[in-house]
This record gives structure tokens, C-alpha cells and sequence, in this order.
């Protein structure tokens, strides 16, 4: 009997403490119900999560205080990127601004899941935006530009190029055989021309392909990009031809370069190795931290022009958002100039994307950027993208390594794109 | 009769948890995607019937006859190399070193079964780099380096031995166990009769592991068809499509061009032939087993 008035007794005050707990969550939950809960999810820049998440963290707290929002900040990893967007939109989870990259416009701009963004933005505030049009995607502004930069430039290691007996940069394609020739002739162990061809990641275009293409005047889509355009004129097949004369006539690309990846071409490149290569430009960055001192850089070759590959990566805005006035303020705070500096002197090198911030980024690309904007180039916001690219990077692999010619690489890329787009 | 009808309502309501489990997480996405295979779907916007478009561009697809063509051919040398290594390393291992230092082996060959299939990709995309540990360990013995991630024929194979590397040591401890519970009389009978070691292995160790061996091959292929991480990490399908696999097609399909339609299409495709597969493996190894 005993036993079972302590039972008794144990269990009302247990449930007595569950249920003023319950009392208390709730009345808490009270006492913050005014909080508008927002979500932002942006990519790893720093060199470790934790790291953008404590700056984003710290650097968000005072607008997030200011306009009694409950902002949760995520750090999405670039692995399965596009997949965390498009299931979280699928199931209502997506953030209310993100950040999302070129070849991911398209697509969910043809879903809806992209807000406009135009109206939340005043004449002033689009006129501080260096890149404002960019964001204009298929007529609409559905996209503020976020980071503009890192092109991919060629580096040259000049106590190579002076071993070599060169003397002045090269800068055309012609120039650029002569030299790489002249490099494999007197410098027999390094690799005179350097490109990633075994880059798992079809972003190695961007090096080894696009930059090319774009200085013979071609083009990846058609002005409406509702075509690929790569057999429209003879740019695609002239770019496809140089580099496959690079490595089956002049020799300048090694057999050693048909299985190195993007970081294993700067590895080699700071060892020493490589002569002249492509690269993006933080990985000025990296040369300096290894203590490289004698190299240099051009923003690009030339053939009938210049031309070089640059990301335009950008903050979008949630079409489903229930809070799109916030989320726009939140987007204002991020691309402010305070918080721009102090990210681009932190987390990120890149060049400022409002006119009111001061250039950040290393001092040796600013020339760059204030003389050579002219010839950046971004990728086609185009249906059928990845596919497109993906089927083009692995045509000219196959180039490459001596199965195809350029004429049919670029055949075989073209007509794979009909399957992919729609009529 | 109505005792029958009410024994065959008792004997279903024993089965019902499993049929419910069974039917919400196979026949219904199954169903799910004989349906979508049919539609032009990317997840959010409702699907779009689109009839037989799906399997007409699948008929003509590069991608996918590459990817079926390499899938098939990593199955068929990785299978039965990483059941042939896990057996004849679980004899060893079960016949010499039943102490510390086996169980010690045992342990070290079970942790690339627990790393993941990234992490895994990643090491053997340095040790196979071109001036990586095992290009360096050929040049010295005069082979010379080999292009192992960036040829034709040498991708595939070398996304096989990460493949075998990563799953040897699953297939060990259950070969382990296997050949700890065959009865010592019948070795100890072999040894009466003569026997040598491979034939006591032969006649004694392999018949009686037939079931494992059969469970091991399964699991290998149903594995082997699923690849995706290693080749997502090491090739990225290249160099040319020498390394497409099915799934990497399905999920570019899907989370790339966001085309779920599409990526149904195909893996209903996948479905068939591990179907396929594995009647083939059950009429070959399966009778004896059953």
C-alpha cells in the first residue's frame, strides 16, 4: 500500500514539473512571438565553416537585433549544392535569401522559386551596385549580384620563362606557341603549358576552354540562349583546334596534364613545374603563402580579342518568403559596404560590388579590374547548362587524348544539346 | 470454412507490419517511378505528362548506354576480385592469426568500411595523382607512372580498386564468421584422408561458405550498381564517359538538369537490369543455396 502512495505521489509530481515546464516554454514562446523568423543560407568562403558561420554569425547579430528578427544562418557546403536548394524549395524548408550560382538561375527562375527583387530596391541603392544589371536574368531582376570576381587568369613562372631566354610576356596565341615552344626546347623538365583535363568538376572549362572560345568571338548559347551556338561560327572548333595543337603538334601540353586536377596544377606551378597556367586568381593567395616571389600574370591571351572567365555569383530572394521586406533589408545589410569590407578583408578576397566600398581584394588584380572589366565573361543562363557543358568537357577529353578531332568534339557536343533542350 | 477464414485473418495480421513496411518503402516508390518516368518533372511544379518522350531520348542517349555499358563492367571486375581478396584474406586471417595481431588486421581492413565514400575517393585521387605514392613506387621499379584517373582504360579500373579497397573489409568479417562456424571435424577428417592446405580450402572451406558466398556476391553487385561517390569524387564520369555510371547519370539528371521525369526513366532502366542481374546470379550460384 505504501508502495503504491509513493508511486502515486511520484507520478502527480512528475507530471506537476512536465506540465510547468510546459507552462514556462510557453510562456516564453510569449515573450519572443513578436521575432519574425528568417533563414539565410549561404556557401563556404572562409577556410572552414565554422568560420563563415562565426562571421555571418557576429556580423548579422546587430541587424538581425535591430529589426527583431530570429535569423538562422546555415552554411550550406558546395557538395550536392544545387540538391539542397531545390529540396529544401520542394519542401517549403528553402531559405528566405540564398545564394546561388549562374548555372542554377535558369532552372529555378523557370520553377518560380525566385523572387523579383527590383521593387524592394530604390534608384539609389541600384545605382551603388557596381554589377546591378547582371542580376537581370530573362528581362527581370531576379538576382543581386553577390561576388564578382576571381577570374581565371594565366600565371607564368618567370624564373622559367627567363631559363627559357623569354623576355617579354606572351600575350597572343602566336606568341604564346612560340614561347611554350621555346620553354619545352630549353626547359625540358617542367611543363610548359599546363591545363587540369582531369579535373572531375566541369568548372575546369572555365580554365582550360571558355576563356579560348570567347577570344576566337564565339559563344557557348545564341544571344537568346534558346540554342547552343557553338557551330554558328568557326570560334569553337578555332579554340578546340589551338589547344589540341598545343598538345599533339607543338608538344607544349604534357600527356602529365591528361590526369592533373585544378589543385594539382597549382601544386606543380609553386613546386616549379609549370611554366604558364591558367588558374583562378585567388590562387595568387596561395603562390604568396608558399613564398613564391617571381611570377607574374596577364589578364589574357589574345586571339581576336581578349576575353576572360569571371563568377557572378549572386543573393537571391525566396519567391515563397512570407517576409520579403526584411528579407531585401537583410539583403541590403549584406552587400553594405561595412559588411562587404570586412568580409572581403576576412573570409574572401574579391573586388567590391557596391561603388561605396573600397577595393579589398589583392592590390595586384585591381588594375585588372578598373582597366580590363571590359572583356570579363560569365556564363550563359541557359536551359539545359549542366548538361550542355558536362557533355563538353568530356568531348574534348576525349580530344584530348587524341580520339576526337575538334571539328567532332564540338559536333558531338552540339548535337547532344538538341536532345536536352527543349524545341 | 469460418474457422479457416478467421485462422487466414490471424496468419495476415502477423504479416502486416512487414507488408506495410514493405509496400511504403518499395512497391510505392517503385510505382512512383513507372509513373514519373512518364512525366517531365523537377520537383516543385506539378509533372507534366510527356507520354514516351522520356524512353525515346533514353533510347538515344549517349550518356546512358555509356554509363550501362561501365556500370556492367565495374560490377563484373569488381564483384568477384573483392570476394575472391575478402575470402582468401579471411582464411588467412582465420587459419594462421587467431590472436591479437588478426584481430588487429581485421580491424584496420574495417575502417575504410565505415569512412565515407568521399573521404575514400579523395585519398585515392592522391595516391594515384601523377606524382603521387604509387606512380612514385612505379617509377622506382621501372614501370613508369601511369595515368590512372585521366585514361580511357585506366579510370574505370581505378575507380574499381577504391571500389574493392573501401569493401574488402565488410566482406572479411562475414567470411571471417563464416569459416569460424564450419565444424573442425570436417578438417580434422580431410587432414585423416591427406589432404593439403588448398585442397582442405577447396573441398572443405569454399563448399561450406557457398551460402556467404552467395549473400557476398549479392550484396557486391547490388553495391557495385549503386556507385556514385567515388566516381562523383575521382572523375566526375571522364575522362570522355569511360567512368559514367548509372547513378551518376540519374543524378545529374535529377540535380543537375532537374529533371526527375528523365532520371525515373533511367532508373527504372537500373531496376531492370539489377533484376535481371540477379536472376542470372541466382541461376548460376543460387540452387544449391536455396
Amino acid at each position: 500500500m505504501k508502495k503504491k502512495l509513493l508511486a502515486t505521489v511520484l507520478i502527480i509530481s512528475m507530471v506537476s514539473c512536465l506540465f510547468a515546464a510546459g507552462q514556462a516554454e510557453s510562456s516564453g514562446a510569449k515573450a519572443s512571438v513578436r521575432k519574425t523568423d528568417l533563414l539565410l543560407w549561404l556557401p563556404p568562403f572562409g577556410s572552414a565553416d565554422s568560420l563563415d558561420q562565426v562571421f555571418w554569425t557576429d556580423t548579422l547579430q546587430p541587424w538581425a537585433e535591430k529589426n527583431n528578427v530570429n535569423l538562422a544562418i546555415e552554411i550550406t557546403p558546395w557538395g550536392g549544392y544545387e540538391e539542397k536548394y531545390l529540396t529544401g524549395f520542394a519542401s517549403g524548408e528553402g531559405p528566405d535569401v540564398g545564394y546561388m550560382y549562374l548555372e542554377m538561375f535558369n532552372d529555378f527562375i523557370e520553377m518560380g522559386t525566385l523572387a523579383e527583387i527590383d521593387s524592394y530596391f530604390t534608384e539609389k541603392e541600384k545605382q551603388n551596385y557596381v554589377y546591378w544589371d547582371k542580376g537581370k536574368v530573362k528581362g527581370r531582376q531576379y538576382v543581386l549580384p553577390f561576388i564578382v570576381g576571381n577570374p581565371r587568369v594565366p600565371f607564368m613562372n618567370m624564373d622559367i620563362l627567363a631559363k627559357a631566354g623569354i623576355t617579354e610576356i606572351p600575350v597572343t596565341w602566336d606568341e604564346l606557341v612560340a614561347a611554350t615552344v621555346r620553354i619545352k626546347n630549353n626547359v625540358p623538365a617542367v611543363i610548359p603549358f599546363a591545363q587540369e583535363w582531369a579535373d572531375p568538376a566541369i568548372g575546369a572549362l572555365n580554365n582550360v576552354y571558355y576563356p579560348y572560345l570567347w577570344q576566337s568571338g564565339g559563344t557557348i548559347y545564341n544571344s537568346d540562349s534558346t540554342a547552343v551556338a557553338l557551330l554558328d561560327n568557326g570560334a569553337a572548333v578555332e579554340a578546340a583546334q589551338f589547344l589540341y595543337d598545343l598538345k599533339f603538334k607543338h608538344g607544349v601540353i604534357s600527356n602529365e596534364c591528361m590526369a592533373m586536377a585544378g589543385t594539382q596544377i597549382r601544386d606543380a606551378f609553386i613546386e616549379g613545374r609549370v611554366a604558364i597556367a591558367s588558374m583562378d586568381a585567388n590562387s595568387a593567395n596561395a603562390l604568396e603563402k608558399a613564398g613564391m616571389k617571381n611570377w607574374t600574370f596577364i589578364p589574357s591571351f589574345q586571339n581576336k580579342t581578349k576575353a576572360i572567365w569571371v563568377a557572378s555569383d549572386s543573393l537571391i530572394m525566396n519567391s515563397a518568403s512570407e517576409h520579403k521586406e526584411l528579407a531585401a533589408s537583410l539583403m541590403k545589410y549584406i552587400t553594405s559596404a561595412p559588411v562587404m569590407t570586412r568580409y572581403h578583408k576576412e573570409i574572401a578576397s574579391f573586388p567590391p560590388i557596391t561603388y561605396d566600398e573600397e577595393y579589398n581584394a589583392n592590390p595586384i588584380f585591381k588594375d585588372m579590374f578598373d582597366n580590363d572589366s571590359k572583356y570579363f565573361h560569365t556564363l550563359p543562363v541557359a536551359e539545359g547548362a549542366f548538361m550542355v557543358m558536362d557533355t563538353l568537357y568530356k568531348n574534348l577529353q576525349l580530344m584530348m587524348l587524341g580520339d576526337l578531332t575538334p571539328e567532332k568534339a564540338i559536333q558531338n557536343t552540339v548535337k547532344y544539346s538538341k536532345s536536352v533542350i527543349s524545341k | 470454412m469460418h474457422k479457416k477464414k478467421s485462422e487466414m485473418v490471424f496468419a495476415f495480421s502477423y504479416i502486416l507490419p512487414s507488408l506495410v513496411l514493405i509496400m511504403i518503402f518499395s512497391f510505392i516508390p517503385i510505382a512512383m517511378d513507372v509513373m514519373y518516368s512518364f512525366t517531365k518533372y523537377n520537383v516543385i511544379q506539378k509533372p507534366q505528362f510527356v507520354g514516351f518522350d522520356n524512353f525515346i531520348r533514353m533510347v538515344h542517349d549517349p550518356y546512358v548506354w555509356a554509363s550501362l555499358r561501365n556500370t556492367i563492367v565495374f560490377t563484373l571486375f569488381t564483384v568477384p576480385v573483392q570476394t575472391a581478396l575478402s575470402l582468401f584474406i579471411a582464411a588467412i586471417l582465420a587459419g594462421k592469426c587467431q590472436n591479437q595481431f588478426g584481430n588487429v588486421v581485421r580491424s584496420a581492413m574495417f575502417v575504410p568500411v565505415i569512412a565515407s565514400a568521399v573521404l575514400v575517393g579523395t585519398l585515392w585521387s592522391m595516391l594515384l595523382a601523377p606524382t603521387g605514392p604509387v606512380n612514385y613506387i612505379l617509377d622506382l621499379i621501372g614501370i613508369g607512372a601511369v595515368n590512372w584517373l585521366g585514361g580511357k582504360t585506366t579510370s574505370l579500373l581505378s575507380v574499381s580498386m577504391a571500389t574493392i579497397w573501401k569493401n574488402v573489409g565488410y566482406f572479411l568479417v562475414i567470411f571471417y564468421a563464416g569459416i569460424m562456424d564450419i565444424p573442425r571435424q570436417l578438417y580434422e577428417a580431410a587432414e585423416v584422408d591427406g589432404a593439403t592446405k588448398l585442397q582442405k580450402f577447396s573441398y572443405v572451406t569454399v563448399p561450406c561458405l557457398s551460402r556467404i558466398t552467395y549473400l557476398v556476391m549479392t550484396l557486391g553487385t547490388i553495391w557495385s550498381f549503386q556507385v556514385f561517390d567515388m566516381v562523383y569524387t575521382m572523375t566526375g564520369g571522364g575522362p570522355g564517359l569511360s567512368t559514367q555510371t548509372l547513378v551518376l547519370t540519374i543524378y545529374n539528371a535529377a540535380f543537375k538538369a532537374y529533371n526527375m521525369g528523365y532520371a525515373s526513366t533511367v532508373a527504372l532502366l537500373m531496376f531492370v537490369f539489377v533484376i535481371a542481374f540477379q536472376i542470372l546470379q541466382k541461376r548460376l550460384f543460387g540452387k544449391e543455396n536455396d
